[in-house]
């Protein structure tokens, strides 16, 4: 489906924005609703399901392609991300939550090569390095998430996801790269926000829907489009670079020098992503695909 | 004499034997599997997917034995400009490598006249498997000079809808059916294994 590109971007960013103003009650500038954490999960999965249906139609359930999955992954993470302050708050029960959404994530769009293309020591680790990375970023971005309200998490959030649209489209797959627009949007819809109310975070809520939509998004880019690998582990390590404006000194600095902060330590790692994703698209393969002397599965041709 | 008589009576009863459907192995050199689809509805684009493969089963005197089976990788699409190629073997549109087959198996033949077949099939893209019907012309049969060994050929061009195999991508809103559909040929040459 080929709509005006702009469609998928602003619908989630209004969609998203009301889903925060709803469930923070931010008419109250100064006194917003502190329990409307929640808002953030609806905001990301629903954005993100209306971006999915404006770039690719309405995804089929069950979901044919890994793509068809992501925005129904999407509302099962909302589900979780609602529900964050019962079990969000004890790492006793935080991490077994979080492995196993990671690994259904991993398991579900990798779900063709891994039930008949990989097998043994190759099948495990696919299924868990994935798993264990997507963990990991969710948990040091929800940990920074809820300690900084404000628009910095939010602006850093929004390079990220940039970052990631931008490298999808030089991975040759404009559609991913629009999702990756999407969610960018909805984060740029939080970043306004914020300023006008400063309470509004995304901890207890967006970040456990946003990290597997990211996460997805990035598995499909490297392992059914042309992302490199660097490309895939620089927008994978870009939120934990993020982990150095923890410092006192930056924590305690004035906000919006800690936001611009969080957005260049983002930036740097997403730049060079994109950077190394468009030497790699522009780098034509002149190795023949098909050799015209081989015939009958190798063996040489009779004629040509 | 009752030798010579046994003899002759079991070189007759083998002419006397009807024709088995011989096998053909698909001879991916002189084979090509081609599309056309409509660009901006004013003009014809085509491209080809060269890594091709398959058999066929073929007797010209009775239809019912005959089968094909026909699987190409879109991975090696060619359409002549390299970016392109990446954007059309990658997720929005093959998705090469969550589906690295494209596949035609025939399940039924019926003779339409000399040498056209009306051959019906399942063909599968992108995972989902829908029944089409395709005339095919037997071009032609000769022996390879080279190997020695029968050879045949066919061709034919059918019509897939391609949203309906969930390839969406790059249809216009409210677009007619011509921006969906995508013009398939087939042009096979197979030798006897």
């Amino acid at each position: 489906m080929e709509t005006n590109p702009f469609i998928p971007v602003i619908v989630p960013a209004i969609i998203g924005g009301v889903c925060w103003v709803v469930s923070w009650r931010l008419w109250n500038r100064h006194a917003p609703n502190e329990k409307g954490a929640w808002g953030g999960a609806i905001a990301f999965a629903l954005g993100f399901f209306a971006a999915h249906v404006l770039v690719s139609g309405w995804p089929p359930f069950p979901g044919r392609k890994a793509a068809d999955w992501l925005p129904y992954l999407g509302l099962v993470a909302a589900t979780l991300g609602t529900s964050e302050r019962y079990w969000g708050r004890m790492i006793i029960t935080r991490l077994p939550v979080m492995l196993i959404m990671s690994a259904a994530l991993t398991g579900v769009i990798l779900r063709t090569p891994l039930t008949g293309q990989w097998e043994g020591a190759l099948w495990y680790a696919y299924l868990l390095v994935p798993t264990l990375i997507i963990t990991v970023v969710w948990q040091a971005l929800e940990r920074m998430a809820r300690s900084n309200p404000g628009s910095s998490i939010p602006l850093a959030c929004w390079a990220w996801t940039a970052c990631v649209g931008v490298a999808c489209v030089f991975s040759a797959s404009a559609k991913l790269g629009q999702l990756g627009g999407g969610l960018a949007a909805i984060c740029g819809a939080a970043v306004v926000l914020a300023w006008w109310s400063p309470h509004l975070k995304l901890g207890e809520g967006a970040i456990a829907v946003l990290v597997p939509l990211v996460g997805g998004l990035l598995l499909q880019a490297y392992f059914f489009a042309e992302m490199p690998l660097i490309t895939l582990l620089l927008l994978a390590a870009a939120p934990l670079v993020l982990l150095v404006g923890e410092r006192r000194s930056i924590v305690y600095s004035a906000k919006w020098k800690a936001a611009l902060l969080r957005l260049g330590l983002v930036l740097l790692p997403g730049l060079a992503a994109i950077g190394v994703a468009f030497v790699s698209y522009q780098r034509v393969d002149t190795s023949s695909k098909y050799n015209y002397y081989e015939n009958y599965d190798g063996e040489s041709a009779y004629t040509y | 004499m009752n030798r010579k008589f046994g003899i002759a009576t079991a070189v007759a009863l083998i002419f006397a034997m009807p024709v088995l459907a011989e096998d053909y192995k698909i001879d991916r050199v002189h084979s090509h599997a081609l599309y056309r689809t409509m660009h901006l509805g004013t003009s014809w684009s085509y491209g080809s997917i060269p890594d091709m493969s398959g058999t066929l089963s073929f007797d010209a005197n009775d239809a019912a034995k005959n089968s094909v089976s026909v699987t190409v990788k879109p991975a090696s699409v060619m359409s002549w400009v390299p970016g392109r190629d990446k954007h059309l073997a990658g997720p929005d549109f093959f998705n090469s490598k969550e589906f690295p087959e494209i596949t035609f198996k025939s399940t039924s033949w019926k003779k339409v006249d000399n040498d056209t077949y009306e051959v019906t099939g399942d063909f599968t893209m992108l995972g989902v498997t829908k029944s089409i019907t395709a005339q095919v012309e037997h071009v032609g049969s000769g022996t390879h000079p080279q190997s020695k060994k029968p050879i045949i050929g066919f061709h034919t061009e059918f019509t897939v809808d391609r949203s309906e195999f969930g390839m969406n991508y790059g249809i216009p809103e409210g677009a007619g059916p011509e921006a969906r559909e995508v013009h398939i040929i087939f042009a096979i040459e197979a030798g006897q294994v």
